[in-house]
């Protein structure tokens, strides 16, 4: 069990990091704030969303049931998997069994999640991340830093140096120099896959249609051009009917990206899905990944948490991601949604998560579905204590924090612990025992507190 | 919504989103258009879509003046493994209002998706309010594609700047008739 | 008949800044209220309710409720953003895990109100104004604003007061990084997220720092003590004693 929180504490920033995000980030509250200017309904919008979402949630089981009965009524192949080796193993037999020698993938948070790349690579399957930011880190051996903007943490310059070590060439400190790159590269890509990897925004239970959202175009030639296209999808992902479907597309490029549309959303229905049947060499598989969401589901305290349409804007709004950046999160989703729902889904080591916030709630205040994230992570902080026993780190932590609530509790005791600490403070270095001290001048108690100035030092005399 | 209002607001959005608007007929501007793409991408292809029924003749006209070759697109895996297609000509069913979107339910996605430039005839009477309207047209069972296009293919990855023509199409442009 | 208000006296302010009390406390009655100050007053509980030990702050709440309840008050006033929250908004359900509590808690809760929103109704009409001219930042409480709801009230009092010149900032980075157990935890990064404020507020060429959150306000303070620093912090409750009109 990871519970070390100095993981990310440390005396010396990464000031490149922190300049990358701002400077992103500026520029994504820049555009929000331009388009949201002219949507005063938005904040309607929200609820309307957020109930849509939550009514799912509530009867989740029987919107699958009847999504899945729509698609296996089409004909189409609906596989289940409950854990994330489930998901890779069944995307490895489908890559098998139609002889796959190369994958093209569109941007995937769910894929990430049950670690797919890695395990088809192993398999000896090549696997080519197509969204420009997924390249990006692909290409850097590294992991996406942000839900939407994966290479966020990079610089233009950075980029710039990673595509002249890759493909060895001089690559010009230009955006549209490494863009073009990228382009000619996947192009070449896009048509000699033999398949096409994909995640889904939604599922709609209504008509089994699957919407996805892009902007880049790459999504499209994953899912239309090679011979097979594989779906993974979370089991949360689902729309009751179209018109919740509108509702759910329009705030999740509101509140993402500050658009009112993606360049492109494909909506594929059954039982084709955007391949012309009944050609007998063309497949397309949904795969309906569980990975610890019943869990979730079923407690009424944290269902909330699966209302997320991972649009990141919480990422964007958090002081805390703002200044470490994705990766300090050591996992698949980072910023506020990925402390809640990380030690929701896989609580092994991602408890600690809960703590990465200061309860700001900014997060909650952007989120596009209204979830209340604050609230959330006070559930993962009580459910990192629950097992406190079992770890000497939480076992720690906990016993100082009993204690302090045992020396709080009492007037006296506090006014005694007072006037012990007082002197304490000027013994030198003290501040590097104390861990709130090591960055800061230790604040300094007053001689006598205000109940004692306010009714003299017998304060119990009443 | 009037019919009025509802073309002023998606004439509004296609402006934000960088799409020229041309009136449907032969006019200098088209031409302009088409030229700049033919000079750009230097290539010669046009790929006009096979479910455009009634093709514009003008636009044919238009087209061979501005030295394109148009041909009808193969199915995908027939498709050169590096197709240099400079324009793309597909009609679309519906506009949408609200997000300057613009719908195809029939037309092959390739279309709208591989060359470096688009060029959309819209019938000004079938611009809807939003999605929702637009999923209300649609009849059961739902096309097996539908597929929107809100401006040109873009992407904010490095350093949320903003580039265009990633890996659909640059430069957008619509014929508006009716 | 003037109002008769409790005050509540947050831990920090009680122990390190006993003076904002007495300012605060000086303010409300130059307002017309009759402040009744209980004794033996704790913490509110918020620390174990925040790191999630919620069953550790019952025992406050309790308190809270033994020395504020029956003492027919109007309001209960609370001099910092993020206690204020806590009673009103969090303890309720926090004290449904003890039998009986929740019904004393919800009466009480429902009578916190935060200083500069309390204060406010009463001072918006007086001439308030500084001795001397001086440029403020305002620093907003997270809690304060985005629980309570309570944002153009300190704003309004501040812009009301006479010789102030208040500066902002043009995209707020909007919390200071203190969080309380946040701090504690990950003490370099609350450290690193503070330092950044400061600069953001240096900028902007304010001489005093104002905040109604005593906590955020230690946090900057401590902070802005190990570096060379002109900035002033000072609790939103002492800022208004010293523009007060004097007799």
């Amino acid at each position: 069990m990871r519970t070390r929180f100095s993981l990310l504490d440390t005396p010396s920033p990464n000031l490149q990091l922190e300049a990358n995000l701002d400077n992103a980030i500026a520029h994504y509250f820049q555009k929000r704030a331009l388009t949201l200017a002219e949507i005063p309904e938005y904040q309607d919008l929200v609820q309307r969303a957020r109930k849509i979402r939550l009514d799912t949630l509530n009867g989740l089981p029987s919107h699958l049931k009847r999504f899945r009965g729509v698609l296996e009524g089409a004909g189409v192949r609906v596989i289940e998997a409950k854990s994330a080796e489930e998901a890779r193993r069944a995307v490895f037999d489908i890559a098998k069994r139609h002889d796959v020698k190369r994958a093209v993938k569109s941007k995937s948070m769910l894929s990430e999640e049950v670690c797919l790349n890695e395990f088809l690579e192993e398999s000896g399957i090549e696997v080519v991340e197509t969204d420009l930011g997924e390249l990006i880190v692909q290409l850097a051996k590294e992991k996406p830093s942000h839900i939407l903007t994966p290479c966020i943490h990079k610089s233009q310059r950075e980029i710039a140096e990673l595509f002249s070590r890759v493909f060895q060439r001089d690559v010009p400190d230009e955006e549209s120099a490494i863009a073009e790159l990228a382009r000619v590269f996947l192009r070449e890509k896009f048509f000699s896959a033999d398949m096409g990897i994909t995640g889904v925004n939604f599922g709609v239970a209504e008509t089994g249609t699957l919407a996805f959202v892009e902007n880049e175009g790459n999504l499209r030639y994953c899912a239309l051009l090679p011979r097979v296209h594989v779906a993974l999808m979370g089991i949360e992902r689902i729309a009751p009917d179209m018109e919740s479907l509108g509702t759910l597309l329009t705030v999740l490029t509101l509140a993402g990206t500050g658009q009112r549309a993606g360049a492109y959303t494909t909506l594929l229905s059954p039982p084709e899905f955007g391949r012309k049947a009944p050609e007998q060499d063309r497949f397309f598989y949904l795969i309906l990944v569980d990975n610890g969401r019943s869990g979730l589901l079923s407690d009424p305290k944290r269902r909330e948490t699966l209302a997320c349409i991972r649009c990141g804007a919480c990422l964007n709004a958090c002081v805390v991601y703002r200044h470490i950046g994705g990766h300090a999160y050591q996992a698949p989703y980072m910023g506020p949604i990925g402390a809640i729902l990380m030690p929701g889904i896989h609580p092994k080591g991602t408890e600690r998560l809960g703590f990465f916030s200061t309860l700001c709630g900014a997060c909650r205040e952007i989120c596009p579905v209204g979830i209340d994230i604050p609230g959330q992570l006070l559930a993962v902080r009580e459910q990192f204590f629950h097992h406190a026993a079992r770890s000497p780190a939480k076992g720690v932590r906990y016993l100082a924090f009993l204690l302090a609530s045992h020396i709080g509790r009492h007037p006296r005791v506090v006014s005694l612990a007072r006037r012990l600490v007082r002197p304490m403070l000027a013994i030198p270095y003290i501040e590097h025992v104390l861990g709130w001290g090591k960055a800061r001048d230790l604040p300094v108690p007053a001689s006598r507190s205000f109940q004692e100035r306010f009714w003299g030092d017998h304060t119990d005399a009443a | 919504m009037t019919t009025q209002t509802l073309l002023e607001q998606f004439l509004k959005q296609a402006e934000r989103l960088d799409v020229a608007v041309f009136p449907h007929g032969p006019t200098p501007a088209l031409k302009e258009w088409l030229d700049k793409i033919r000079t750009a991408t230097g290539f010669q292809e046009a790929w006009v879509d096979p479910a455009m029924e009634n093709s514009p003749p003008f636009l044919e006209e238009a087209l061979s003046e501005s030295g394109f070759q148009s041909a009808f697109p193969l199915e995908p895996r027939e498709i050169d493994s590096s197709p240099n297609v400079a324009l793309g000509v597909a009609r679309a069913d519906f506009g949408l209002a609200y997000s300057g979107s613009l719908a195809f339910i029939k037309t092959n996605p390739l279309v709208t998706l591989v060359p470096a430039g688009l060029l959309v005839v819209l019938d000004a009477k079938k611009i809807l309010p939003a999605y929702k309207e637009l999923f209300l047209e649609l009849t059961s069972p739902l096309p097996a594609i539908l597929s929107l296009v809100t401006g040109p293919s873009q992407t904010s990855d490095i350093e949320k700047k903003l580039i265009k023509g990633v890996h659909g199409p640059k430069w957008v442009a619509i014929l508006l008739h009716g | 008949m003037a109002e008769r208000i409790g005050f509540f006296v947050p831990c920090l302010i009680d122990h390190f800044e006993p003076d904002v009390a007495i300012h605060a406390i000086e303010v409300l009655k130059f307002a017309g209220f009759v402040v009744v100050v209980p004794k033996n007053q704790t913490c509110c509980g918020q620390p174990w309710f925040n790191v999630g030990l919620p069953k550790l702050a019952l025992p406050y709440i309790e308190r809270f409720v033994d020395r504020f309840g029956g003492l027919e008050l109007d309001a209960v006033v609370v001099p910092s953003g993020s206690c204020a929250s806590f009673l009103a908004k969090h303890a309720p359900e926090t004290a449904k895990r003890k039998p009986g509590l929740y019904k004393k808690i919800k009466e009480l809760s429902a009578k916190i109100r935060e200083f500069s929103d309390l204060a406010y109704g009463k001072l918006k009409d007086v001439p308030l104004a500084m001795p001397r001219p001086t440029r403020v930042f305002y620093h907003n409480s997270c809690h304060m604003s985005r629980e309570l709801g309570v944002l153009e009230p300190p704003l309004a009092l501040i812009d009301q007061t006479g010789g102030v010149k208040r500066e902002e900032i043009p995209l707020p980075l909007p919390c200071c990084g203190f969080g309380g157990a946040f701090s504690t935890l990950l003490p370099f990064l609350s450290y690193r997220i503070g330092e950044r404020k400061l600069e953001e507020i240096a900028k902007t060429g304010a001489e005093v720092v104002i905040s109604a959150d005593s906590g955020c306000l230690m946090h900057l303070s401590s902070i802005a003590k190990k570096r060379p620093s002109n900035v002033r912090f000072v609790h939103l409750a002492s800022f208004l004693y010293e523009a007060l009109p004097k007799p």
